[in-house]
C-alpha cells in the first residue's frame, strides 16, 4: 500500500473515469439495471449506498465494477473495451 | 432443479419437509421464500439444498459424539468428510498485486457518537463491546486501536482527530452493522451500527464488532470462497487473496449453511492469516530504542 492516504475517491471511480463510455454502457443496460434494481439500498448522510455481502456499503461505481466482474472480467484485466 | 432429481439425490427429504413446515414463509413478487438463518430468503430448491447440507452437518456431529462416547472408530467417514470442519484462514485484499494494510505505526483511533445512538444505554454498550473487540485483535495480532472519547460528544457525523467513528443509524435493517476497508475514501471510514444489533438475537454483540473490525483491517468474508456452503452469500471475489486454508469458524464467516459460529470469535486461523499480513501482538516485542 502507498504511504498515502487514499484520495477520497474510490478505485473503481477513477478507474471508471478513464472509461466513461464503459460506465455509460453498462448504465444503460436493461440488465444491470434489473439486477442493481434488486440490491437493498441505505442513504448515508445524503448519498446512497448499495448493500452488498450483508455488511458492505457501496456506491453506484462500485457496483458497476462489479456488474463487468461478473459480466465482462476481461475488461478488468487490461483487455479491450 | 425438478422434484424427482429431488427425491433421487435427497439424504433427508423429511429434514426439507420439516423445514418447509418450520421456517418462515414470504411472498415476494408473487414467488415464496422462506427465510434462514434471520436474513436469507431461499426459493423452493435453495431451501432443498440447504436443508441437505444441513442433514449432512448433523450427520458429522452426531458421528463425531458416537465417535467421542464409544471411543473409537472415525467421524470424518467417505461421503462425510466433505462436511467436516477440519479445513481453516482469512481472506486478504490486493490493490496493484500488494496486500491492502494499515501502515506500520498506525494507531487506528476511532470514537463512538454519543448523540447519533437514541438511549445512553446503546452507546454505552457499544462502547464496552467496541473496548473488547478491539482488545481482541490487539491480542491476535500487530495492530494498535484507541479509543478517543473526547470525540464521542462531537456533533459531527466526520469528527477530527479519530480514524473512524462509530455511528447508530436507522438502516432500517439493511445491515446490522456496516464498515469499510483501509482503501477506502477517507470519507467513507466509519463502522455503522443499525437498531436491530441491539435486537438481533443470532450473532454475539461483541462478536459483530470483532467481525466489522476485520473488514476494517482489510479483511473479506471467509464464506465467498469456494469451500464455503454454497447457501452463504455470494460476492464479488476480484482482487482477494487467500491468507490460509478456508476456515469455517473463522471470525470473518457467517452463520450460513450449517458453518459459522454465532459468537464471531478470532480462530486459529484467523491468528495466523492476520499475523501474516500485521505481524505478531505489540506486546510479544519487548522494544529497544538505537
Amino acid at each position: 500500500m502507498d504511504d498515502q492516504p487514499p484520495d477520497d475517491v474510490t478505485a473503481e471511480a477513477r478507474w471508471l473515469q478513464r472509461r466513461p463510455g464503459l460506465r455509460a454502457d453498462v448504465l444503460a443496460s436493461a440488465e444491470f439495471q434489473q439486477w442493481r434494481d434488486r440490491l437493498r439500498t441505505v442513504v448515508v448522510d445524503g448519498a446512497t449506498y448499495y448493500v452488498r455481502g450483508g455488511d458492505s456499503l457501496r456506491d453506484e461505481d462500485q457496483v458497476v465494477v462489479e456488474w463487468i466482474r461478473r459480466t465482462r472480467p476481461a475488461l478488468l484485466q487490461g483487455g479491450e473495451e | 432443479m425438478d422434484t424427482t432429481m429431488r427425491s433421487v439425490e435427497a439424504l433427508d427429504e423429511g429434514y426439507f419437509d420439516l423445514l418447509k413446515d418450520k421456517l418462515k414463509r414470504v411472498e415476494v413478487d408473487g414467488e415464496t421464500f422462506w427465510r434462514a438463518e434471520s436474513d436469507y430468503l431461499l426459493d423452493e430448491d435453495e431451501l432443498f439444498v440447504y436443508s441437505q447440507q444441513r442433514a449432512a452437518a448433523d450427520a458429522v456431529q452426531q458421528a463425531r459424539r458416537m465417535t467421542e462416547q464409544r471411543g473409537f472408530g472415525s467421524s470424518t467417514a467417505p461421503g462425510l468428510a466433505t462436511a467436516d470442519a477440519r479445513e481453516r484462514g482469512l481472506v486478504g485484499i490486493l490493490r496493484g498485486g500488494r496486500i491492502v494494510r494499515w501502515k506500520p505505526g498506525t494507531v487506528l483511533t476511532y470514537c463512538v457518537l454519543r448523540t447519533t445512538f437514541p438511549e445512553d444505554d446503546r452507546y454505552e454498550e457499544v462502547v464496552a463491546h467496541m473496548t473488547q473487540a478491539t482488545a481482541d485483535w490487539e491480542g491476535t495480532c500487530g495492530v494498535d486501536f484507541a479509543h478517543v472519547p473526547a470525540a464521542d460528544q462531537s456533533d459531527d457525523v466526520r469528527p477530527g482527530g479519530v480514524v473512524f467513528p462509530v455511528r447508530h443509524i436507522d438502516a432500517g435493517g439493511a445491515f446490522i452493522a456496516a464498515a469499510f476497508f483501509p482503501h477506502d475514501p477517507p470519507s467513507r471510514r466509519r463502522v455503522l451500527i443499525d437498531p436491530s444489533y441491539f435486537t438481533q438475537g443470532t450473532f454475539d454483540r461483541t462478536g459483530v464488532m470483532r467481525h466489522e473490525l476485520g473488514h476494517v483491517l482489510g479483511f473479506r468474508h471467509e464464506h465467498i470462497r469456494s469451500g464455503a456452503p454454497p447457501v452463504c452469500p455470494d460476492e464479488d471475489l476480484g482482487d482477494t487473496l487467500d491468507l490460509t486454508d478456508y476456515d469455517p469458524q473463522s471470525v470473518m464467516h457467517y452463520f450460513c449453511g450449517g458453518v459459522g459460529r454465532p459468537e464471531l470469535a478470532i480462530t486459529a486461523l484467523d491468528r495466523t492469516g492476520s499475523r501474516s499480513v500485521y505481524g505478531p501482538p505489540l506486546d510479544d516485542f519487548t522494544e529497544v530504542s538505537p
